[in-house]
């Protein structure tokens, strides 16, 4: 736990340089949908390799989970 | 069909509009919106949804449309009585907003996605929050984005965030911004040590600074393109960032009320056995309990099967009750937040789209215990005022009168000069005679406090 809390620090002290780079006061005339769009991309590119992992863990943990319920099921028959 | 009248909250829809007939609230579908109803049925979506008791399940209707343009006209489920975001505490916030991603997670699953992430969408229905609008779902064109997804950050995280992580009452910023709060002035009010939370970095500071760079004329980047694993991702993202951020630990001045009041246990109880009763005198289907605290009394109507409100400002006991109302599953209750020296007024567009407090009344009895005396000591509002307004919430009265002496009065009066020589019985009772007659009295026992039940002349 201690190292995935690392891990997500680090990730956000090498995040914030990226925002000096397209930082810009709000002002009229923007259209807050086209950052939107960018924004999701971005950070779904970043988490994505961390949420396979979780749905691959997560497909092993219910097969088991499955195995162990068709068991009982089986024993209870 | 007898005369309609259009509902102001849904006119900025080109999908279709909820309209009342006959008391009954229906909404058309218009012929623009069909492939994605019809899709909405046909997916199973709706039946993944209604099923799961996520989204308001609706009949359809023979009805002709009395709209141009219209399709069809649904009967979906009525929802008593329409809550605001910003009347809500930080979890039903939160319930809301998680209620919103599992939605999208299950459009996304049967093709469809969300077209909008409005905190508006949201009702709390029976003791739990339930998606209303069902004409928000769209066919997904492949390698879409999430079209909702800053509508999301302004409307749920950048208020749970702030109410998080500067200030449990900074939810009241969405009452002046009615389409969420800018994500520029959300990631300005976080503290410092939010830059260093991914999920808090990402979505909305980077966010903020995204928003504003791109949405320059001209600065607008190439469509970009998004598979159904990466927007699994993104939601998997969001819902850990919402579920991440807890209630803060605040006390607040009213938070433990109960426990500092100068009541005798034997005391409370007869106060609310005198409640109970008066209640019952009344026999209302509605009521408001308005200086609810954390719902002690308002517990008195629901467990009657009244449909009950219970309103306060402070967001501490609203939450507490809440959490009780969950806890609890209590179907007739719901906690809200409210300052009734400052009720919600018309919002939006024409001052029409968000309801007054009192627009969305009168309830058939209006409840104001241990009340009195912070409205006319602690905000100088005259009883006149107090009574008129009342008057103007419901049928029924019950109130309860705090003289002076009081240990609680005391305390208003013991930090401000006492420039209040009407605040007496018999004014008060002159006062509310202007607009309702008592059917009921009673002496609280052990305190010198009177309970009155009135009726609207």
């Amino acid at each position: 736990m201690r190292g995935i809390n690392l891990l997500l620090l680090s990730r956000s002290c090498l995040f914030i340089p990226v925002l000096f780079f397209c930082a810009a006061p709000a002002s009229a005339y923007i259209d807050p949908g086209a950052g939107s769009y960018v924004v999701q991309v971005v950070i779904a590119l970043l988490v994505s390799a961390g949420f396979a992992v979780k749905t691959f863990w997560q497909q092993i943990k219910n097969f088991f989970a499955g195995s162990a319920d068709d068991a009982a099921h089986g024993k209870n028959k | 069909m007898e005369k309609t009248n259009r509902q102001d909250a849904s006119f900025r829809d080109p999908a279709g509009f909820l309209f009342a007939s006959g008391g009954i609230l229906y909404r058309q579908v218009n012929a623009v919106y069909r492939p994605d109803y019809e899709l909405l049925l046909s997916s199973g979506l709706y039946a993944a949804l209604a099923g799961k008791k996520l989204l308001i399940p609706h009949d359809e209707t023979d009805l002709p449309c009395p709209g141009a343009d219209g399709f069809r006209v649904i009967r979906p489920e009525k929802v008593p009585f329409i809550s605001y975001p910003y009347e809500w505490c930080f979890s039903q916030l939160k319930a809301a907003a998680l209620l919103t991603l599992e939605v999208q997670k299950l459009a996304l699953a049967h093709g469809m996605t969300l077209r909008d992430a409005s905190a508006y969408n949201v009702q709390f229905h029976k003791g739990q929050p339930v998606f209303i609008d069902t004409l928000s779902f769209a066919k997904r064109a492949e390698g879409s984005p999430w079209a909702a997804y800053g509508q999301f950050c302004r409307h749920f995280l950048a208020p749970l965030a702030l109410m998080a992580k500067t200030d449990l009452r900074l939810n009241c910023l969405s009452r002046d911004f009615i389409d969420g709060v800018p994500l520029d002035l959300a990631s300005s009010l976080l503290p410092l040590r939010t830059w260093l939370d991914f999920s808090l970095l990402s979505h909305l500071h980077f966010h903020a600074k995204a928003s504003g760079h791109y949405g320059r004329p001209g600065a607008a980047p190439r469509k970009q393109e998004m598979s159904g694993f990466s927007l699994d991702a993104l939601l998997d993202s969001l819902e850990g960032a919402v579920k991440k951020l807890a209630f803060p630990g605040v006390k607040t001045e009213w938070g433990d009320y109960y426990a500092e009041t100068n009541y005798s246990e034997a005391a409370f109880e007869a106060k609310k056995l005198l409640v109970s009763d008066f209640i019952e005198a009344a026999s209302p289907q509605t009521l408001w309990d308005l200086g609810a605290n954390s719902g002690e009394f308002s517990r008195l109507a629901s467990a009657k099967n009244i449909s009950t409100l219970a309103f306060d400002s402070d967001p501490v006991a609203v939450e507490k009750n809440y959490r009780a109302v969950s806890a609890r599953k209590d179907e007739r209750l719901l906690p809200l937040l409210a300052d009734l020296a400052n009720p919600a007024p018309g919002t939006g567009w024409a001052n029409r789209e968000r309801a007054s407090l009192a627009a969305r009344g009168p309830a058939d009895c209006v409840m104001a215990l241990a009340l009195i005396h912070h409205l006319a000591i602690g905000n100088n509002l005259p009883f006149e005022e107090l009574a008129g307004y009342f008057a103007s919430l419901g049928r029924d009265l019950i109130i309860e009168f705090v003289p002076k002496e009081d240990s609680m009065a005391r305390f208003l009066l013991s930090a401000r000069e006492d420039v209040f020589p009407k605040y007496a019985q018999k004014d008060f009772e002159a006062a509310f005679s202007g607009y309702f007659a008592v059917l009921k009295q009673a002496q609280i026992p052990g305190s010198g406090r009177t309970l009155y039940l009135m009726r609207k002349l």
